[in-house]
Parts: C-alpha cells; structure tokens; sequence
C-alpha cells in the first residue's frame, strides 16, 4: 500500500538529523539516539501516526535494499546497514513487546512522495 | 429589315413575304405585322404580343421563282429554330433570356440582310451563340455536379477522424486543416471551387490515415522512451556511469528522433537504436555487481595503503584508481563491459597500486568480506535480533575482524576469522529463527501463561547452551524447540499467527481503514480464549479473518487511488462514483467493495476526461454565433452529456457525445484551441492562486488580479482562445515576477528581524548597531526597507522586488557579521554553530563535491552525506535562521502552566516533558541554494576504525538548485556542571556503569540533581541554552526538472 514518504520522513528524520545525528563523536552510538527516539515518538502519537511509524520502520527494515537509503537524511551519510541498525535500535527502544518482522516479510509498504491532502485523501479524509 | 430600305422590286418582295409566310406558318411560327419581326414558337423571347399575325399580303402574280440569296438561305436553316440555339431545359431565366436574345438579334440581322449574299456576319452571330448555349448547357451540368458533390466532400470531411495520441503539434495541425476545410467548403460555390478542395480533403485523409497508421508506433516509442528515462533513474543508484552516459544519450536522440519522425521507418530506427542499448541493460548490471566488489576492494586498499595526503592532493594510486574508473566508465559507455573488466583487472598490476602495498592481501580479504555481507548478512542480523548470548557482541566482533585486516593489515589472520565468523552466523541462524518465533508469539497471551511458559523456557535453555563469543553446543540449543510438545507447539504457532494478523490489520489502520482494523481486533479476545480451550475453532476464526484481511488488501490499494482520484477530480462529490464501495467497505462487505471501487477508479478516470470536455465544448459553443449551426450542434452536445453523465451516470456516453463536436469538422480547431486554454489555464490559475491572493502588501496584488480578470474576460466575452492562451503565457512571467517579489519581500523582512534580534542579541558587543544596522543604524535600514515597500504599495512588484533584492545586496556584510556572531555564540560550549562553515554562501561547489565524494566536509571535517548543500547568500541563511527562531518561539513548554519558549532562554522548566528540541523543514518561497546530490553510491573505508561505509559516499553526483527548503534543528543544550558528580563518564566523574548515563532528557537531569541531595529535591530548572544545531537547505525529493520537490 502506498504511503506518504514525507509523513514518514519526517519522524524518522529525528533519528538522521536530530540531537545524536548531529554530535560526531558518538554518531554510530544508537544508545545515545534515545533522546530523538522519545521526541520522534511523541510527535507521532501526537499526531495519531504511532503505528504508522512502528509498521514503516517495520517494513523498511525487513526489506531495505533501495530504499531504505532514501531515509538517510543529509546531516550524516549512513549506510544502509547503520540505517537498518539505527531503525532496528529504536524499533527495540519504543516498542519493546512488538516483534520486528522476518526479513521480507514486513508490512506491503510503498513510500511514495505525495502533498498531504493527497496522503488525507487516501485515508479517506 | 425595313421599309424604308426597300428600294428593290415589290414583286419580288411579295413573293419572298408569301414564301416566308408559308414557311412561317409550317414551322409555327408568327410574324409581328407592327414591328415587322418575326416571333419564334411561343414568342418566349421575342416581342411579341397577342396581337394575331396579319395576313399576308396577297400574291398579284406569280413571278418566276428567283434563285434565294444567301442569306435567305441562311435564313432557312435558322427554321425551325435549332435546338443548338435554343437555352437547355433548367437555364437560368437569364440565361434563357440571354439565348433568345442572341437568337432575336440574329434572325433580325438576317431577316434585315435577306438580299445579301454575304452571311459571314449571320454565321458569326449564329456560332457565338451556340457557344453561348453549349456554355450554358455546361453550366447548368456543373451546378448538378456541384450539387451533388458538395455534400459527398462534406461527408467525406466528416468522415476523416481527428487522430489521437499523436504528438499535440501535429493533432493542432490536423484540427485547422480540418476547419480549414469546412469553411472552404462553406464557400464554395461552384464545381472548380469543389475540385480544388477535394484535392485538399484528400491530402488530409491521406495525412490522417498516415498519421493513424503511425500513432500507435509512436505511441509504442514514446513510451518505450519514456520507460527508459525511468528506468535511468534508478539504474544510476546501480550501474556504473558509463552505461547511464550511453543510456541517456540514446534517450535523448530517441527523443530528438521522434519529435521530427515523419514515416514509420523514422520510428521503427529510432525504436531500434534505444533497444540496442536497453538491451545491454542486464549486462550493465552484472558489471556493476563487479565493478562494486572491485570498488570495494580498491577503496580498501587505497584507505589503508596509498591514503590522500591532505583534502586536495591525491595519492599516486588513488590517482591511477581514478584513471582506471574513468577509463572502465569510457568503455562501458560505448557498452564494452569486457574491455571495461580488463581496465579493472589492470588496476592491481599499475607500478603505482604495486608500489603501495600488498593489493592482493587487501582485495583477497576485502572480497571475502563483501562477499560475507552480501550472502549472510541478512543472517547476521537475524541472530542479531535474536538476543542469543552472542547478540549484542555480533557487531564489535565484526569490526575486530575487519580492524584486523583494514588497520592492522593482518589480512590472512582476518580472513581467518571472518571465516570463522561467518560460520557460528550460519550455525547459529536456524537457532535464531525459532528464538525470533517464540519472540513473535508473545503479546496474546501473559507470558506466564500456557502455551508461553513453557516456550519461553526452552529459548532460555536454548541460551544456556550458548556461549557469548558465538560458539557452544548448537544442537542442545536447538533441542529444546523440536522436543516441544505438539500441543505447545500448535499454539505458540497459533500465537504468531494471530501476530501476523494482528500487524496486517494495524497497517489497515495506517492506510485509512480504521474501523476495519477495530472490526478484525473484534475477535482477537475469541481467538485467544480459543487458542487456550479450543484450537481449532481459533484457527478457524484466524482463517476467516485471514480471508477478510485478503479481501480488505486487495481492496486497499484501489480503494485509496479511487478516494486520491475522488479528491482531484470530484472534491465535493457531486457524482458519487465511490458511494457504493465505501457503502460496502463499511458494511465490511470487501469482497463487494471491490469491483465498486474498481468501477468507480475507473470512472474517475472518464469523469475527469469528462469535465474537460464538456468545458472545452462549453467554449465552442460559447464562441459560436447565436444562432448558428456551431452554436446548436456544441449547445445541444452539452446539455445531452450534461444529462448522460450527471443524471444517467453514462459517462462514457457523455464522452463519446462530446467528442462527436471536436469531430465535426467546421468546429475543430476552435475546439482545439478551446482544449488548449483549458489546459493552460488551470496550470496558470492553480500558480496564480498560490502566488497572488495571498500577496502582501494588499495594493500589490490589485495589478496582478486586474491582469489576471483581463485574460478571463478574453476567453469568457470575447472567446478569443489563441489571444488567451497567448496572455496567459505572458501572465506566466508576470507570476514568476510575483514569485520573486514575494520571496524577496518574505527574505528582506525575515532578515530584518533577523538584524533586530541580533542585535538585541549582541547588545554587549562592542558596535553592535553599525555592526547589525550599518553606517545608517537601524533608522537608516528602516527607511530603504519602507521605500521598497512603497514600490509595492503602488502596485510596482517588479520594480519593488528588485528593491528588495538590492537592499539584501547591500546588507551582505552586515548579514555575514550576525552570522558569525549567532555561529560563535551557538559554538560556544557546543558542537553547534558550524552551519555557515558547511553550508554557508562562501562554500564552493568543490568543496560541496568533495564532501559528497569523499565525506570531507568543508571545515575538513570527516562527514560523509548523501547530498552537501550551500545556502547562496547570507541572506538567505539569514532568512532560514531566523524563521526557524520564529518558529521556536511559537512552541510552549507543556503546563500547566504552559510555558513560552523563548530562543534567549538560559533555562527550561524543570519537567520531564519539557520542550527542549525542535525539528523542521521550513519552504522559504523561493530559491535558496544550489547542492550537490549523490546518484550512485560510493564505497569508503576508514583505515582507522576498520569501518566500511559502504553507500555512504557517492560515486556519481548531480548538481541541483533553485531548492527553497530548509531544515533546521534548535537544541536545549543542557549545562549539566550542577549535575557531573551524579553522571557516567564521558559527561560525569563517574566510572562507566556506576553513576548515571546522561541522555540528554530533562528527567535524567531531574534524577541525577535529586540524588544531589537528601531527602531529594527537585531542581528548580534545568540550566542550559538553546542552539541552532542545524541548519541545511533540504536537497530530498527535490525535482530539479521541474524545480519543485516530488509529490
């Protein structure tokens, strides 16, 4: 199913462009990212986007060849696999009971760039 | 004739009178006694009156018979009158009255030169006149045939169809030779008026038919180029940039090939030439995949051998490194990937490579490793996340192995290793698949609870025969899940699968469809019960809820398209085309719902064809005469569609109705022109709507708005399309000027208050007002910003924009002070405050490649990014910093009471959930920057850390601008000297493990300043400051074609 690429960019970009993203010195230290998890999460269930979020990490680390790296943000160039490992940390951090998927098998989810009153509009809105 | 010329014998004349009066009398003939001439038959023509023929005068003797003259004898063959004199039947009245003209004036010439015997003249008369009958008899054919004929073209006319899908030039060309034709035809009034444009309907049915037999080829490449282009987009990130060289060129000549294609040979070459090279494409491909390996290899070595000295001097080998890629790209651009491997293979044998070190340990490990990652990695992770003893020390294990190789260069002891590595991953990856199982199966049931408790024991004695360096005994740790009890197993089984159902149906929720994700969840307590008590009827109810969730996923993606078509073409509904599939979808009939939504998908495409015809012939009926022919014909075509598609619901008879009047011949290029300015002016009126109403001040948008009407009057009162359509593309520039103006209005305000804040800011610093206000201080600013205003308040957008623009010109020096000021303040006890060093207008396009190219950032800092952009003035920084500023100070600490955020705060309130972080992407309205993106991921390898970035370069990059968005990032920098004795090392005294790990969260710093004292107490806020920590233009998802981002 298609999904609004810049709803979803825009909590994960706390994890690519917030307070751990920016310090070098601990930039591949996911523990230190905790701070971005809890501001990336409060926004979404701010904004009723909770599951969104959880099923889009979710499916971007089940399946992330070619695409994943279309999250990476501009503030540091992580590879795929810190990507997978970032997601996968804060997946562990915010949702302790949920279990990610196995590889592939992760929510049918297509990120596609659309205004949001298309994204509404698909929602039924 | 006359009496009066009668000087001859009057014997003779009698005889003649008595002869002609016979004569006469025998062909029917009268003689007018009065006007002495004689009367043809009926006396059509002549003079003739009722008055009956005198006798003739009687005879007195009977002479002897004189031989006639010749004109007598002449006269003769004149009686009866011959039909070769007389008009055809259906002569004109003129023309009849033109031949019995002819006719009176010869006999009368003969009759008044009987004596002569020179007929020359009579001979003369009589041939023009039958000249002029067979004339008229010829005339009188032609207007039959024309009669006939006209309406054949005009069926004929009718009958050529107005070709689709070919290039809109040549559809314009069609429509106007058409209308051309039929108003030619309207015109037309005789049979050579008709031959000449026969000739020319001919020529256009025969261009027509050639255009048809080419619009599906044309078609066909068309799309064909088009699915190259896509497919070059993504093959940039994947093969190597030679084959994207041929690619594209071969795309572009395709494109040039077809614009000017004119037969189907044109087409079937161009066709022919993109295939040869998009049928290299799996070619390409498989080269890639060892151009990477090779990459990956080379990178490695030159990262631990040949490393650059400094940013810009290159090592010999990196230098041989990239002469051996450029050559590989050359030849794979002319699609010769084996002499492209060759160039590879050389690489290794180049005195430069040989000379650094020892490339065949380094690439032998280094492809192991790629080789590893690339086959088990996905295992890898899954062990990973299967938290097996070995777990959390996958990650440092690996980077052991490869500092071991790439710092160390002990590269056989690390392939050594890594062989080792891989195997425990492989041995213990089926392990961690049923640790992940048991981990998927949790969350229905307490984990106390059956069947949970007991497979949660076995992954802990799973564990238990596990060591944390990743060996142990992997059969006992596998033993405990197959000795599982069937019933155990059936339900932990059971448990995931109601999992699986459970994450399907939250991302039913995700995609619009809450309340079937509430009417699957529904039976979740059932199933869980059921699980427990009766497993068969759970798995019973967990098939049906799988067949439900089937049908809702096959109806979610149309369903969501049709509500995405429904909210563009039908916003409030008026059709329903979806009603009865939400009906459905509501009443959880899916199965139902779905071929609904599908009808209606379907219909929305019709319906949006719809609504532009019937506007665009709206506008030809509108632009014909009322009445008219035109007019009636368009008229009644709307008001039957109308009614088809809005109370029928027949939309594609509405279509085919409509259409039936851009055919009609007479109205085509009036409707295509009419076609055109709908087209053009929903482009212009969506901009204008977005640039114009929301003007400031509002004087200036009056002139914009009046220019604006003047266009619509064209169209609507005079429907003059084509002038339209051309004021249209004039007002096109109008309302990139407007644009302008607005972003340079929005930026000249925004960095005057930028100037005021700084300075309110800096107000210790020494000469701060001549440093933030200029020569002229704030008063002087003040006036050049109110004078540009004026221009705009008289309506001068243009003239007032380049104020604007001019005054930000002119405050550079003062913008780049606050710059510096803000970055030395935010760097101050931070690591924020490097923005105007990597982003700022001073930064050069090498400097932005490089970074993207080598991860060397312009303050020579090591940090790599997918795309490295700059903001192009001061200004516009300026402008970024400040809106985002603005923008903090809308937020409020949550109460109660709410607290406002203010960016000079130097505390916030002691809260946990206090506001101390703020993300945004900010669209300043216009052009900010200009950037470097990565298009194909690089490799690079930290020779220190042993760290392999793969994808965190680029290999290939473009250059993009005219991006106007920012993102910026405020922190709370927590100033947590009241708080070190409490915190871990590195932020704390304390030994790591034994204090508290500082996370940057106000309820850390609440804990740790609590156990400051005793009993404890809370602090009375959290001391710190706020910082500007980023701020970039935002290169994502932007479409430097169209200058705007991707939606």
């Amino acid at each position: 199913m298609k999904v609004n690429y810049y709803a979803v960019q825009k909590y994960l970009s706390w994890l690519t462009g917030g307070r751990a993203a920016s310090n070098p010195d601990t930039i591949e230290d996911w523990e230190t990212y905790e701070a971005d998890m809890d501001a990336m999460i409060d926004e979404a269930r701010k904004n009723g986007d909770e599951d969104l979020l959880r099923l889009s990490i979710d499916s971007l680390v089940a399946s992330p060849e070619g695409r994943i790296d279309e999250f990476a943000g501009q503030v540091y160039g992580y590879s795929d696999d810190d990507l997978v490992d970032l997601f996968t940390y804060a997946f562990e951090y915010i949702w302790p009971d949920h279990a990610m998927s196995a590889p592939g098998n992760g929510p049918d989810f297509e990120f596609v760039p659309m205004s949001d009153e298309e994204w509404a509009a698909r929602q039924g809105g | 004739m006359s009496d009066t010329d009668d000087t001859a014998d009057g014997g003779i004349r009698a005889k003649v009178y008595a002869w002609g009066y016979v004569a006469y009398e025998y062909a029917g003939w009268a003689y007018d006694a009065a006007s002495k001439r004689l009367l043809g038959s009926g006396g059509s023509a002549s003079t003739a009156t009722d008055t009956p023929a005198p006798p003739p005068p009687e005879p007195e003797l009977a002479p002897p018979e004189p031989e006639p003259t010749a004109m007598q004898v002449f006269r003769e063959t004149l009686s009866p009158r011959p039909d070769t004199l007389k008009a055809p039947a259906d002569a004109t009245t003129d023309e009849t009255q033109a031949i019995d003209k002819g006719f009176l004036e010869l006999t009368t010439y003969v009759d008044d030169n009987l004596d002569s015997a020179e007929t020359g003249t009579a001979e003369q008369m009589r041939d023009a006149l039958v000249t002029l009958v067979e004339k008229t008899a010829k005339a009188i054919a032609d207007r039959k045939a024309f009669a006939t004929q006209k309406p054949l073209l005009e069926t004929k006319l009718a009958k050529i169809p107005l070709p689709k899908d070919i290039p809109p030039a040549d559809q314009r060309s069609f429509a106007k030779r058409r209308s051309k034709a039929a108003t030619a035809l309207s015109r037309a009034r005789n049979l050579n008026d008709l031959t000449m444009i026969d000739g020319g309907i001919d020529t256009l049915a025969d261009d027509v038919k050639t255009a048809q037999k080419l619009a599906p080829l044309w078609k066909e490449a068309a799309r064909e180029i088009d699915a190259a282009r896509k497919s070059l987009k993504s093959l940039r990130k994947t093969v190597d940039r030679g084959y994207c060289e041929a690619l594209g060129d071969a795309i572009a000549d395709a494109a040039k090939a077809l614009a000017s294609a004119k037969t189907e040979s044109d087409i079937v070459k161009l066709r022919q030439d993109l295939k040869k090279i998009t049928d290299k494409e799996a070619d390409a491909r498989s080269y890639a995949a060892d151009y990477d390996s090779w990459c990956f290899a080379a990178e490695g070595f030159l990262s631990v051998y040949a490393a650059d000295p400094d940013k810009e001097t290159r090592s010999d080998a990196r230098k041989a490194y990239n002469v051996a890629i450029a050559a590989a790209a050359a030849k794979t651009a002319k699609l010769d990937f084996a002499a492209a491997r060759g160039v590879l293979d050389g690489f290794k044998l180049n005195p430069d490579v040989t000379g650094a070190g020892d490339f065949g340990g380094a690439s032998t490990f280094l492809s192991q490793l790629d080789s590893f990652m690339q086959s088990h990695n996905e295992k890898r992770l899954q062990v990973k996340a299967a938290r097996l003893p070995w777990s959390n020390q996958l990650d440092t294990a690996l980077s052991d192995i490869r500092k071991k190789g790439i710092r160390d260069k002990l590269w056989v002891d690390a392939g050594t290793d890594l062989t080792d590595y891989e195997d425990k991953v492989v041995k213990l990856y089926p392990i961690a698949l049923k640790h992940l199982e048991v981990m998927r199966s949790k969350g229905g049931v307490p984990d106390n609870a059956e069947p949970m408790a007991t497979i949660l024991a076995a992954v802990q004695t799973s564990k238990s025969a596990l060591n944390t360096d990743g060996s142990g005994d992997y059969a006992a740790a596998m033993a405990p899940f197959n000795g599982l009890d069937a019933d155990i197993a059936d339900k932990a089984q059971a448990l995931r699968r109601l999992s699986a159902i459970k994450t399907r149906a939250d991302a039913l929720g995700t995609a619009g469809l809450p309340d079937s994700k509430a009417y699957i969840a529904l039976k979740y307590p059932d199933i869980v019960t059921d699980i427990s008590g009766d497993l068969p009827e759970a798995q019973k109810t967990m098939t049906g809820l799988e067949k439900t969730i089937d049908d809702i996923e096959a109806l979610l993606p149309v369903l969501t398209e049709a509500r995405a078509a429904k909210q563009l073409h039908d916003p409030a509904d008026a059709f329903e085309l979806l009603k009865e599939a939400e009906a459905k979808r509501t009443a959880h009939q899916y199965d139902k719902a779905l071929p609904r939504a599908e009808a209606a998908l379907e219909g929305y495409g019709k319906l949006s064809r719809f609504l532009h015809l019937e506007r665009q012939v709206t506008l030809v009926r509108d632009a014909q005469p009322d009445p008219s022919d035109g007019h009636k014909t368009a008229a009644d075509a709307v008001t039957e569609a109308g009614e088809l598609a809005r109370t029928d619901g027949k939309i594609a008879e509405a279509i085919a109705r409509l259409e039936t009047v851009l055919d009609a011949p007479a109205l085509a290029e009036v409707a295509h022109e009419a076609g055109i300015w709908v087209e053009k002016y929903d482009a212009i009126e969506k901009r204008h709507l977005k640039i114009v109403p929301p003007m400031e001040p509002p004087a200036a948008k009056i002139r914009m708005a009046q220019l604006f009407a003047a266009i619509q009057q064209k169209a609507q009162t005079d429907k003059d399309y084509p002038a339209a359509v051309a004021l249209l593309e004039a007002y096109a520039k109008k309302l990139d000027e407007a644009r302008d103006y607005v972003a340079s209005r929005r930026r000249a305000l925004s960095v005057k208050g930028g100037l005021d804040r700084a300075a309110d800011t800096f107000s210790a610093v020494d000469d701060v007002d001549k440093k933030v206000y200029g020569d002229g201080g704030k008063d002087g600013l003040e006036k050049k910003v109110d004078a540009a205003e004026k221009l705009a308040k008289a309506g001068k957008i243009a003239e007032a924009g380049k104020a604007f623009d001019k005054l930000l010109k002119e405050w550079q020096p003062l913008l780049k002070n606050c710059a510096i000021l803000h970055e030395a303040e935010d760097a101050n006890g931070s690591n924020a405050g490097h923005s105007i060093d990597r982003h700022g207008p001073e930064v050069t396009d090498e400097e932005l490649i490089t970074r993207v190219t080598t991860g060397i950032a312009p303050d020579d800092k090591m940090s790599p990014t997918k795309a490295a952009s700059r903001f192009d003035t001061y200004a516009a920084w300026m402008q970024a910093r400040e809106e985002g500023a603005s923008m903090l100070e809308d937020k409020v600490h949550p109460g109660p009471p709410p607290v406002p955020v203010k960016v000079t705060d130097t505390s916030v309130p002691a809260a946990a959930g206090a506001f101390v972080s703020m993300k945004e992407v900010i669209d300043h309205g216009g052009p900010i920057d200009r950037a470097m993106r990565a298009t194909r991921p690089g490799v690079s390898v930290d020779a220190n850390t042993g760290k392999i970035g793969k994808s965190q370069t680029a290999e290939t990059f473009e250059a993009v601008d005219g991006i106007t968005k920012s993102e910026t990032l405020w922190l709370f920098e927590f100033d947590i000297s009241a708080i070190k004795t409490e915190l871990d090392e590195p932020h704390g005294d304390k030994p790591r493990g034994t204090g508290i790990r500082w996370d940057s969260k106000p309820g850390t710093y609440i804990d740790a300043y609590r156990t400051l004292n005793t009993p404890p107490t809370d602090p009375p806020n959290i001391p710190g400051k706020w910082v500007m920590m980023q701020l970039y233009p935002v290169v994502d998802k932007w479409n430097q074609e169209k200058q705007e981002y991707d939606t």
